[in-house]
């Protein structure tokens, strides 16, 4: 008995090297194989290495903010060994990071082939989703939903922070610990688990909203059991539901009370959304039962969305653009990417807006307003745009072109603040001194954050004594 | 010119919130009538019309007069444009509705600094201090410095509340109090040279870091009567006539030479009045009214709250000043003079009045007797550059052309110590002096001058 086992152990090795493929090896059985010391004949198994030296390097490069060479590095990674499904998932990511859309959807295709988990359906899903491919996207997220078990871990792990915290902040009153903190942590772990098991739900219903089907978004909502008998999404009650799913469920299911939904459209336009804060605001714009609220629908409709329905690859592409050059600082693949979303869509004006945006922080001036001009040709209402073309004038000196798009930004916007303060600058470069001020004063009162603008008022006039009767509380 | 944005002042929230937001929530909407009249209020007031949304709120509160949001809006904007009274009585309606009510104790407290009533103020300060979570009062007492800030994030308002308290307690003429609770709450810490680091950024053009610096010192270094007096003097051109005083005179009687007791009792005496008493409401009344003529443009609501400043302290001219310059810009110089002379003779000591009257009468072509007030000024403050300046145009102007050199060139010389650009004086002078007299007068401009000398 004894001499058969390592027989058969050897038997089992020796054919696994025979029937192994020049690379489809995994790194598993690399391993298995490299403590036998027989991984190094073995060419998959070299490939397999070669692999990890590259995933390695890949991932040193990211940690220098090098995404093009860690690209390459996983690329590599996944030359060499196509059973990994971590080259291909590290190879998704940086793609996506890049703007390589196809690139990163096919990446975690394969990751999902090779390795079918909630985690590997989200990524495919998201990547599916920012392509446009709803079906394809609702499909893989919803294999993604993850099981109960992952999401009892990350409500126990908010529950042992949060009685952490009530614990200290309650200590020496035990009576107090015993009495409060056990329902706290239930609180949040509540909360937790139903953050974490409805967060990719929440997600596909986002999806199904944006693409029009009512349908089958209400039968997700009832399959997951969001339905509120009293249809008040609005309210600020517990809900086991986002704000932005709940405006959307108000939207479905009690049109008449959802004007929560004016806000939620707004953030996702600050959020790079257009095409869901579209779908939101015009719905308000036509149905909002306070009129007030229907006309600052509109008004947001107008001027801080695009005039139509952009092509959701272009929307994808904007959104990486940015994030590319704010969170990595790589302004010069951002511009390229910008330009493949402006070829996906050349009548949205966010990306040429976002260029201008661009050369303004690299003090660029002349090219700011060159680009910020063919925002506005493509959508004249477009505020933002108008009020960078104005920055940008001012910069180049030309401050009667900086005067006119100041001026015309606040017809759109007239309790902007930092407009009304840029105007404020503007003319007092323009030696029109009284009118300047007037508009600097303006400024400082819709938007008490204007310190600079603050503080010259304060040097041409005293502090303002209006704002508090002592030298402490008139600051 | 930038892109992003952050709220920041609590002192602008408090009257900014009081006025915006709470008049498009809450009660505002169940007052039904009042809501109209509020909404008004809020657009009026946000663009900068004070008069017409003070109109607006007293229709709200007419329309619906126990509305908390209506009062708290009416009372707020009263005392923003500087209708004391009125602000005086709906802030006492609203604490007798909602006693309770901490944001309305809040603006109560702060308006009850604003006329002058220290011991209630400081009551209710302590009543809102009171109103924190006892651990948090402990942690801000008694933590580290390192867990301050987390502290500060975590409820400003506590900290806002004892800065306001330790002014209130400073101008009510109990340093050593201010400086125990600035101890105490670590506003200030022991051993730290805040004098030295306030006499470096009064270097710098900041004037938010020069004020706090010079706070700074003045309540963790009783020991350092120089930054005192610095801090009187700022205080001085910011307008806080009663807080420069106490400020000043404490700066006097602590320092120890004869020369800088001298200097101290000089400057409380030609820049603030001497023994003259400024009520608090009449020093607000000024502020206010400085306001609204110099960032709103409204000469007309100015004057009102001036010559009530007036009416209220007969001896402080400092309103004259601006009721002499409303006039002026109105086309009326008798007016102007009028209200310049009546300073003049109210305190002939003052050296703002004396060289204000001076100019103006050079203005009219007075030589004469802008002379006399212009020589009185160049008296009491040898160091100032332009009265002397006005005072050799003046001389000139009388054709007396050795005293016109002998103050130019005082006044060249004097300006040798400043970054002032004398070109013109000098090129002027040069010329005369080649030459002979001109068919123009010579140039007198008006300079600036060191820290506490400059605005009232």
């Amino acid at each position: 008995m004894h001499a058969v086992l390592p027989a058969a152990v050897v038997v089992v090795l020796l054919g696994t090297v025979a029937l192994a493929p020049a690379r489809d090896v995994s790194p598993e059985t690399c391993r298995l194989l490299g403590v036998a010391g027989l991984a190094r004949p073995l060419p998959a198994c070299r490939f397999e290495a070669a692999a990890g030296q590259a995933i390695d390097a890949g991932r040193r490069a990211l940690a220098d903010g090098d995404l093009d060479g860690a690209l390459a590095r996983f690329r590599e990674a996944a030359a060499h060994a196509p059973a990994r499904v971590e080259a291909h998932v590290l190879r998704g990511g940086v793609a996506q990071a890049l703007g390589g859309l196809d690139e990163a959807y096919a990446a975690f295709a394969t990751a999902v082939r090779l390795a079918p988990s909630p985690a590997h359906h989200v990524m495919l899903g998201a990547l599916a989703d920012r392509l446009g491919r709803v079906d394809v996207a609702v499909q893989a997220l919803e294999a993604g939903y993850g099981a109960w078990g992952n999401h009892a871990f990350a409500a126990a792990q908010v529950g042992a922070a949060v009685l952490g915290v009530c614990v200290a902040s309650a200590w020496p009153n035990v009576p107090a610990i015993l009495w409060t903190c056990p329902a706290e942590v239930r609180r949040a772990g509540e909360r937790a688990f139903g953050a974490s098991s409805e967060e990719v739900p929440e997600y596909v219903l986002r999806i199904l909203v944006e693409a029009r089907r009512d349908g089958d978004a209400v039968a997700l909502a009832r399959r997951r059991a969001w339905i509120r008998d009293a249809g008040d999404y609005c309210a600020a009650g517990e809900q086991v539901v986002s704000p932005t799913t709940a405006a959307l469920l108000a939207m479905l299911l009690a049109p008449e009370r959802a004007d929560c939904l004016v806000d939620i459209g707004e953030q996702l336009a600050d959020d790079g959304l257009p095409r869901l804060a579209r779908r939101a605001l015009a719905d308000r714009a036509a149905r909002a039962g306070d009129l007030g609220l229907r006309a600052r629908a509109a008004h947001l409709l107008r001027h801080r969305l695009p005039a139509h329905d952009v092509a959701k690859v272009a929307e994808s592409l904007n959104l990486a653009a940015s994030r590319l050059a704010s969170r990595f600082g790589k302004h010069d693949t951002a511009l390229a990417v910008y330009q493949r979303a402006i070829a996906a869509d050349p009548a949205f004006s966010w990306p040429y807006h976002n260029v201008g945006r661009l050369y303004l922080d690299r003090k660029d001036p002349a090219r700011a307003a060159d680009w910020l001009r063919r925002a506005l040709a493509v959508n004249p209402h477009h505020w933002g745009a108008l009020v960078n073309l104005g920055v940008a004038a001012y910069q180049l000196e030309r401050y009667d072109e900086a005067l006119a798009a100041y001026r015309r930004a606040l017809e759109m916007e007239p309790e902007d603040g930092r407009t009304h303060a840029n105007l404020g600058w503007t003319l007092l470069r323009l030696g029109r001194r009284s009118e300047g001020l007037r508009a600097l004063q303006a400024g400082v009162r819709l938007d008490p954050s204007l310190d600079r603008e603050r503080a010259y008022l304060d040097a041409a006039f005293g502090t303002d004594v209006r704002r508090g009767p002592t030298p402490f509380s008139s600051r | 010119m930038s892109t992003t944005a952050a709220p920041r002042s609590l002192a602008y929230l408090a009257v900014a919130l009081a006025v915006l937001g709470v008049a498009v929530a809450g009660d505002a909407r169940a007052a039904g009538a009042a809501t109209g009249a509020l909404e008004q209020a809020r657009a009026a007031f946000e663009e900068g019309r004070a008069a017409e949304a003070l109109d607006a709120a007293r229709r709200a509160v007419a329309a619906a007069p126990e509305a908390r949001e209506a009062l708290v809006v009416h009372a707020a904007i009263a005392e923003f444009v500087g209708e004391l009274d009125e602000a005086a009585s709906v802030y006492g309606r609203l604490e007798r509705l909602f006693p309770d009510d901490l944001a309305v104790l809040y603006r109560r407290a702060t308006f009850a600094v604003r006329v002058g009533e220290y011991d209630p103020a400081l009551r209710r300060l302590d009543r809102l201090l009171a109103a924190h979570p006892r651990h948090v009062r402990w942690m801000f007492r008694w933590a580290p410095s390192l867990v301050q800030p987390v502290l500060l994030a975590v409820a400003p308002s506590l900290e806002h509340l004892v800065q306001l308290k330790v002014d209130v307690l400073m101008e009510k003429g109990a340093l050593d109090e201010a400086r125990r609770l600035a101890r105490g709450y670590r506003l200030v810490e022991p051993g730290h040279d805040y004098c030295s680091e306030a006499r470096a950024a009064a270097n710098g053009r900041n004037r938010e870091v020069t004020f706090q610096a010079f706070r700074r010192a003045t309540l963790a270094q009783p020991d350092a009567p120089d930054c005192l007096w610095w801090y009187g003097q700022w205080l001085s051109d910011e307008g806080y006539v009663r807080l420069a005083r106490l400020m000043v005179a404490e700066a006097t009687r602590t320092a120890p030479s004869a020369a800088s007791r001298d200097a101290g009792a000089r400057y409380l005496r030609i820049r603030l009045g001497g023994a003259r008493e400024v009520p608090k409401p009449a020093e607000q009344l000024l502020q206010i009214a400085r306001q609204r003529l110099l960032r709103d443009g409204d000469a007309h609501g100015a004057r009102r709250l001036l010559e009530r400043a007036v009416a209220l302290a007969p001896a402080f001219v400092r309103p004259h000043a601006y009721l002499a310059r409303i006039a002026w810009d109105e086309g009326d110089p008798a007016a102007a003079l009028g209200w310049l002379q009546h300073a003049v003779t109210t305190d002939a000591d003052s050296w703002r009045s004396q060289r204000n009257l001076g100019r103006t009468l050079a203005a009219l072509d007075r030589h004469a007797e802008a002379e006399r007030h212009l020589r009185r000024a160049v008296e009491l403050l040898g160091d100032d550059t332009g009265a002397r300046l006005a005072l050799a145009r003046t001389l000139y102007a009388q054709e007396r052309f050795d005293e016109y050199v002998e103050h130019t060139r005082d006044a060249v010389r004097l300006a040798a110590t400043w970054p002032h650009d004398l070109t013109d004086v000098r090129a002027f002078l040069t010329n005369f002096e080649r030459w002979g007299p001109s068919v123009t007068l010579p140039p007198a401009p008006d300079l600036r001058l060191s820290l506490g000398w400059n605005d009232d």
